[in-house]
């Protein structure tokens, strides 16, 4: 399988100045995704996980931000692009979905006109033709009824119908990247399925990239090839599916492995991070997590930790030495698999 | 949806009905008020119309002939049953038929209501778009300015303050020439100007502010980011934004001027325009009931349709409002 | 009071034919009801003392309006209610005030449900005031914000000066003031983060040990409701479906959907249960009018599978299955309960 890089990101932030000061949604972000890859960026909410992907899009305002880097598309820094450039892009070569279906639509258009109206500001193609396109899309995103639920308008769908017509429409002009921004946090667990499937579906049909962006680790486990889990707006600890989540290297990403409810492991107390995700205005000196972290030792309130890596196999930020990682995270372990079995 | 029609004109009817008998009752019970008989005297218009020094028995005849003699909701029923065949009575003071009263001074005030909506729409949505699109700009700080001194400035001052400037400094303008529009198009022009000018201050005020704060609040819609997400170009977008954000504007564009049309009392009484709203304050000031009484239904029913066809129109330009 | 008397230490709530319809009227002048959503459909259950019942479900399943019910927030179309052996479903509202500090609830959205313009003081306070217990006030609620995680120094802050899991400590500490017996939690981690939602439920779970309480926790996340329930209830379109104990429920469904609710729960990476997820088709029926008979059958992988090339079994379209027990203390209304260790059949047609 030849590998192409579509997206590299390179020491990206996005500073918002503010009243209170200035908010450093992400600071210094780095990394890449290859056509096939389904990128998992996992984060709680204020990582910058959505900023990111925004940024990347051209959709963060500009005039409100300090936004420094590289966001290199297929080769093209987009951070350099003027906006009809960027416009061109968005929507053709690269796609976005969103959380909330249920406001994502116009609720006073009709569906099919607004997956025509995206075919046409692409395509110049006679509007017979969009529409054909359209029942198509809706068709193979398995939507029953094409043709009638076309003149739909957006509250006559349910929420995952709605979410497959965000699909849809994304993929109206075949796009080398989706990103897909918590897909499927705002639908029941059964339809959650559905639509996981259908990505995955049309990331393998089409051949192209998908950013899964998430707070849920399970959801991230089960689709993602590689995953990155960001906090405070940095990435924390990045690799393949396999390295972060067999051998996890972050403490706040242990945190996140060990605040989850497994089905299968009752009795065992959940772990909690102790506190709550700084303000981002005022992030902590040295390591950001370091006031969370119980394994916080002599540099962490100083030294910012880079992220690199430190002898696991991937790159993560934390000052603890790889062996030592492994001890606590296998002492952490410990109990659970002990209750567990 | 008819029978949602249907349902709410019944439910008017009511109202109506409402409207009438509060405004029956309190010129019956108010000190002064027009039918009030106490203690066998006579009732204040009886003795009004009588004329100078009148003998008992006119007064007496008068008030038999009114129906003034007769308890209050005799009156009243009587005055409701006419209603209903179209009769709304004839006025104590010059005994012109109400109706025809009424119908005679629609078209000066429906020449100001109409007249200054226009000015108002044409300067409020522009201004709010405008600033809403380029918010924080000096033009966007501006318009909120004129926006805030706009809704502070009540209409009675401004006219008079519009007056003296325009007829007695530049006369340019000329309080109280009024012809209707079909006899004399120039001089109406020329003496409906400045009050549609006067009375859409305020409120071009106040839609500016409604527009630009429904466009910012719009803008932030997830929809809207939607649409910018999938390639659209910013005049497309600008488009999505307006469906969203004017759709309220037909709202209350139509209840203000269904209030309006029932009359604009103050406008129409400085520039002395003779409109339905001043016919009310003459007739309240010579406690003429019929008048009052046919003026108030007037003014509820414009009220209460504006009402109706504003949710009708609603319902069509909202695909999610559906009435049962 | 005199048909069922219900011993008082071994359920604190029982609930029997428990029906909730929201009516749609239409009409010129007289409205006429043409149709109802059926929001809870003659369910059935009982909530030991000391234990926490988990009700699951998704959306229009009906899990919010009984909890509604179960604390008399909404009057039931029919069906009996009891607490502590009392029955309540006939109560009046100046009967419930009797009551109310014996049950309370804490909500899901921690930013809707406090009054942005009291302090904490006077939030978690005002059960005090209401109830006219006496206190020594401020020291109480002191105590109280101390216990669940708050500093008592915050006491005259208000809400928006808190994050989203201090805020629901607000929220427990309100509902705990004044010692209830049960308290309904809607959702109550729902809104937040992840490594919060953590911090949230062990703080329920330490309190429901110190102060012996009652939970019945509603979430449609089945590993929350799988963490922290005892005995979980399952419901789909207003009925209840399953019903068993915990560990029980996980390693042995007995009704097909409670078998897809789970396998579409993302498991992570240590999965080593190597089950295939069942996707189900289609979306959830619209209560107003659910399919007849199982309000499950149109997506359910088993009675397709039952049926074979004959399309759905007739007692699955026309005929409500009992709610029975498959097991002992394992009840489930399913015509064709699955077997232990059986396997679903992903459907084939939609």
């Amino acid at each position: 399988m030849s590998t192409e890089t579509l997206l590299e990101v390179k020491d990206l932030r996005v500073h918002f100045p503010t009243g209170d000061g200035l908010v450093k949604a992400v600071d210094g972000l780095s990394f890449t995704v290859d056509r096939g890859d389904t990128f998992g960026i996992v984060g709680e909410s204020g990582s910058g996980k959505s900023v990111t992907n925004l940024t990347a899009l051209g959709l963060t305002d500009r005039n409100a931000a300090n936004i420094t880097g590289e966001v290199l598309f297929k080769g093209r820094d987009l951070l350099k692009l003027g906006k009809e450039d960027l416009r061109k892009i968005r929507g053709k070569e690269m796609a976005m979905i969103f959380q909330d279906p249920f406001s994502c639509l116009h609720p006073f258009y009709r569906v099919g006109d607004q997956i025509v109206e995206a075919i046409l500001c692409h395509d110049k193609i006679p509007k017979k033709q969009a529409e054909q396109r359209t029942y198509d899309l809706l068709g193979a995103v398995g939507i029953p009824k094409p043709k009638e639920r076309f003149r739909d308008f957006p509250h006559q769908y349910s929420g995952g119908m709605r979410q497959r017509a965000m699909i849809a429409m994304a993929m109206a002009h075949n796009p080398d990247l989706l990103i897909a921004d918590e897909p499927t946090t705002a639908l029941d667990v059964t339809v959650q399925a559905q639509i996981l499937d259908l990505i995955e579906r049309v990331k393998t049909e089409f051949d192209i990239g998908v950013i899964l962006i998430t707070h849920d680790l399970g959801v991230v486990s089960e689709v993602a090839n590689k995953v990155m889990v960001m906090y405070a707006g940095r990435a924390v600890e990045m690799g393949t599916r396999d390295e972060v989540f067999g051998n996890p290297q972050h403490p706040y990403t242990w945190g996140l492995l060990e605040s989850i409810p497994h089905v299968d492991h009752k009795g065992s107390k959940l772990v909690p991070i102790e506190g709550a995700p700084p303000s981002l205005i005022r992030t902590p000196n040295g390591c950001s997590f370091h006031p969370r972290c119980p394994h916080r030792f002599d540099p962490c309130d100083k030294d910012d930790p880079e992220i690199k890596d430190r002898g696991a196999g991937h790159p993560d930020a934390c000052h603890l030495s790889a062996a030592e990682k492994t001890r606590v995270w296998a002492e952490r372990q410990a109990p659970r698999t002990k209750a567990a079995s | 949806m008819l029978q949602y029609v249907i349902r709410r004109l019944l439910w008017s009817f009511v109202m109506v009905m409402l409207v009438v008998m509060v405004v029956f009752l309190i010129f019956f019970v108010l000190p002064g008020g027009t039918g009030r008989k106490e203690d066998g005297r006579a009732s204040p218009v009886a003795v009004m119309m009588a004329g100078r020094n009148p003998r008992p028995e006119l007064v007496k005849n008068i008030e038999e002939r009114l129906g003034l003699d007769r308890p209050v909701y005799v009156q009243f029923g009587r005055y409701v049953w006419n209603a209903l065949h179209g009769d709304l009575g004839y006025s104590y003071q010059s005994q012109i038929d109400v109706r025809e009263a009424v119908f005679h001074r629609l078209p000066a005030t429906a020449s100001l209501a109409f007249g200054a909506s226009i000015v108002w729409l044409l300067i409020g949505i522009p201004i709010g778009i405008i600033s809403a699109l380029k918010r924080r700009s000096l033009l966007d700080r501006g318009s909120m300015l004129f926006a805030l001194i706009g809704v502070s400035m009540p209409t009675f001052w401004l006219g008079l303050i519009a007056i003296f400037y325009f007829d007695s400094n530049l006369n340019v303008y000329s309080v109280g020439d009024y012809a209707s529009i079909t006899d004399n198009p120039a001089q109406w022009f020329a003496t409906m100007w400045l009050p549609w000018l006067v009375l859409a201050v305020t409120f071009a005020a106040f839609y500016t502010r409604m527009v630009r704060g429904n466009m910012l609040e719009v803008q932030s819609e997830d929809y809207i980011r939607t649409a910018r997400a999938k390639g659209l170009k910013e005049r497309s977008v600008i488009r999505h934004i307006l469906r969203s954000a004017l759709t309220p504007v037909v709202t209350m564009y139509g209840l203000d001027l269904g209030i309006l049309l029932g009359g604009a009392i103050i406008t129409e009484r400085i520039f002395n325009i003779p409109g339905i709203g001043l016919l009310a304050v003459d007739a309240i000031s010579s406690s003429d009931l019929p008048i009052i009484l046919g003026t108030t239904l007037f003014a509820a029913m414009f009220v209460i349709l504006a009402n109706l066809i504003v949710d009708v129109v609603y319902a069509s330009l909202d695909p999610r409002v559906r009435y049962s | 009071m005199t048909d069922i008397a219900q011993p008082a230490d071994d359920y604190l709530v029982k609930v029997e034919g428990l029906t909730k319809n929201f009516p749609i009227t239409k009409g010129i002048i007289f409205q006429r009801e043409v149709a109802a959503v059926h929001a809870v459909d003659n369910i059935s259950f009982e909530v030991k003392s000391g234990e926490t019942l988990g009700l699951v479900g998704e959306s229009g399943c009906g899990k919010s309006t009984t909890a509604r019910l179960l604390l008399k927030l909404i009057e039931p179309s029919a069906g009996k209610i009891w607490f502590e052996g009392e029955e309540i479903s006939g109560f009046s509202r100046s009967q419930m005030r009797r009551l109310r500090s014996e049950m309370q609830m804490i909500f899901q959205d921690p930013y809707a449900s406090l009054n942005p313009r009291q302090t904490v003081g006077q939030i978690v306070g005002a059960p005090f005031k209401i109830h006219k217990t006496e206190g020594e006030g401020k020291k109480k609620v002191q105590e109280l914000m101390d216990r669940v995680g708050l500093n008592p120094e915050h006491y005259n802050r208000y809400p928006h000066e808190f994050s989203g899991g201090q805020r629901q400590r607000i929220g427990v500490a309100r509902a705990l003031a004044l010692r209830p017996k049960l308290i309904v939690c809607d959702e109550p981690v729902s809104a937040l983060d992840v490594s919060i939602q953590a911090q949230i439920l062990n703080l329920l779970e330490d309190l429901q040990d110190e102060f012996k309480l009652t939970y019945v926790f509603i979430s449609h996340d089945l590993r929350v409701v799988q963490h922290i329930s005892d005995r979980i209830a399952v419901m789909y379109l207003g009925r209840i479906v399953e019903v068993a104990e915990a560990t029980e429920l996980y390693k042995n469904p007995k009704h097909p959907y409670t078998a897809a609710l789970l396998s579409a729960v993302p498991k992570g990476h240590s999965d080593s249960s190597g089950s295939e997820r069942i996707v189900l088709e289609g979306d959830v029926p619209s209560p107003i009018d659910p399919p007849p008979g199982c309000p499950f059958h149109p997506r359910c992988p088993k009675a397709h599978q039952v049926g074979g090339p004959d399309g759905v079994p007739e007692n699955c379209r026309t005929e409500f299955p009992p709610l029975d027990e498959v097991d002992p203390d394992h009840i489930a209304a399913c015509w064709y309960p699955l077997e232990q260790g059986e396997k679903l059949q992903q459907a084939a047609h939609a």
